[in-house]
């Protein structure tokens, strides 16, 4: 367990620096972290399970600008690690665990891309830093600073990841005794509104009157897939 | 001085993923984008003057989409290149500002990034984990495509860079993109309608399906905040899964 705590951690910082600082490779995307939490855990099919909802509820989040945004990667990190986690817990209460790491990954998304913003507020004290360097010419003192925001970045990763995995351990884990009466049957299908919400979402992107005929070659596609 | 060669460019090409390292909100990318040009300085600028007054003007507030940002650090290298006065650099930087953010705005977040996604989706609930990595790679092809063209054409065209933003490759590439995004969206649709209510028969998420989506258009049209609709579409899902037990 702690060796794959450690890992989660890393892959928290990881997908930190791929979100803003460094590639934007979109290893940050839910879809990408579920497969790879999943391999931490030994259950690529769980991960990618879970993955592909968090990415359903945040397909809408584009990083326009100087935008405010929630972070859903290092959400994703925290929530998948806690699906794969409570489900091997309590397997008889997969989708009451589901509902529950929804409502705390959307809280947590919220918290994440507020300590984003925080960093990028640090940030602006290394410009001083960099005036000074550009005034005396040393060239050298670009790359410190290269290496602080770097590091400040991958330690927020970190740092965010080994907070949710221990507030799941001790906020969740009695929320879910505490709602244990809840009957299974009764959350069968959550993921359907997911679904509901990603698909609005692509189809607010994509929605447009001149794109129609695609959509139904698309929609004609997809009934030749189903059927074979 | 020395002239730039394409081994310098390939240079300042691998530099160009740390772009936003170091963004914000006084500045944005300007640290990444003094970063990238750190290495010409002494090759551009012999008399230190020189060099402080070329860090200087990169290190004003600076930003654009991290993707076309490329274009901006090959034309701006031509123009140093060039001796270009330094206002002229400054004002051009400044021009670049909206195009590069709005085009790769549309561009990457509002058509090619979902439209892969959906593919990545598509992929991943018919053949598994592979097709997320299958996305991954896509996208990431595209995008050292996209920088390495970008860096080369904004150093080839220099300050003419204006008329390859507005028309050509990259307003193609938008509306192919939608394109390819409407399509997705089409197959998408009819195969989670499939999972989720045919096979095995579930008759009210045929309906429910539709319901959520039209919902949450409606929502986004209406630019009600994402986190209020995300809430909203659980417990609206809640309520109606506790009015079919309880009728």
């Amino acid at each position: 367990m702690s060796e794959q705590l450690i890992l989660l951690c890393i892959l928290g910082g990881l997908v930190a620096l791929d979100n803003t600082e460094a590639f934007q490779t979109m290893l940050s995307q839910p879809l990408l972290v579920g497969p790879l939490v999943g391999l931490i855990f030994n259950d690529i099919y769980a991960g990618l399970k879970i993955g592909i909802l968090f990415q359903l509820i945040y397909l809408w989040v584009m990083p326009i600008g100087t935008a405010i945004f929630p972070d859903p990667g290092i959400g994703s990190v925290v929530g998948c690690a806690g699906f794969i986690i409570l489900c091997r817990l309590s397997p008889e209460k997969s989708n009451l665990v589901l509902l529950l790491l929804i409502l705390f990954v959307f809280l947590f998304s919220l918290f994440s891309g507020w300590t984003l913003i925080k960093q990028r507020q640090f940030n602006s004290r290394l410009l001083p830093r960099a005036d000074r360097y550009e005034e005396k010419v040393q060239l050298r003192g670009f790359d410190s600073l290269f290496l602080i925001a770097l590091g400040g970045s991958f330690c927020r990763g970190l740092v965010i990841t080994a907070l949710g995995i221990f507030l799941i351990f001790t906020l969740l884990k009695p929320v879910l005794n505490l709602f244990g009466f809840v009957p299974e049957q009764f959350l069968n299908h959550l993921e359907l509104p997911l679904w509901g919400l990603g698909m609005g979402v692509m189809a607010h992107l994509f929605g447009r009157k001149r794109n129609l005929p695609w959509f139904f070659a698309g929609t004609l596609l997809g009934i030749v897939i189903l059927f074979l | 001085m020395s002239e730039i060669s394409r081994f310098d460019l390939f240079r300042l090409y691998l530099r160009s993923f740390f772009v936003q390292n170091g963004w914000s909100y006084e500045r944005m990318m300007a640290l990444g984008f003094v970063w990238i040009l750190k290495p010409l300085t002494k090759r551009l600028f012999s008399t230190p003057g020189d060099q402080k007054s070329f860090l200087k003007r990169h290190l004003s507030s600076f930003n654009a989409n991290p993707y076309l940002v490329n274009y901006a650090v090959g034309a701006v290298v031509r123009m140093e290149e060039e001796k270009t006065p330094e206002e002229q650099i400054v004002r051009f930087k400044s021009s670049l500002r909206g195009p590069l953010g709005a085009i790769g705005d549309r561009l990457i977040w509002q058509n090619l990034r979902p439209a892969l996604l959906i593919l990545g989706l598509i992929l991943a609930v018919t053949i598994g984990a592979l097709g997320a990595l299958i996305f991954w790679m896509i996208f990431n092809l595209y995008q050292a495509y996209l920088r390495a063209r970008g860096i080369v054409k904004g150093y080839d065209l220099g300050s003419g860079l204006s008329g390859e933003l507005t028309k050509g490759y990259l307003q193609s590439m938008i509306e192919w993109s939608s394109r390819l995004g409407a399509v997705l969206l089409g197959i998408i649709f009819v195969i989670k309608l499939g999972q989720l209510g045919i096979r095995p028969l579930h008759p009210e998420n045929i309906l429910l399906l539709p319901v959520f989506m039209l919902l949450s258009v409606f929502a986004f049209r209406k630019t009600i905040n994402p986190n209020y609709i995300i809430l909203f579409s659980i417990a609206l899902y809640l309520t109606i899964k506790a009015m079919i037990a309880f009728f």
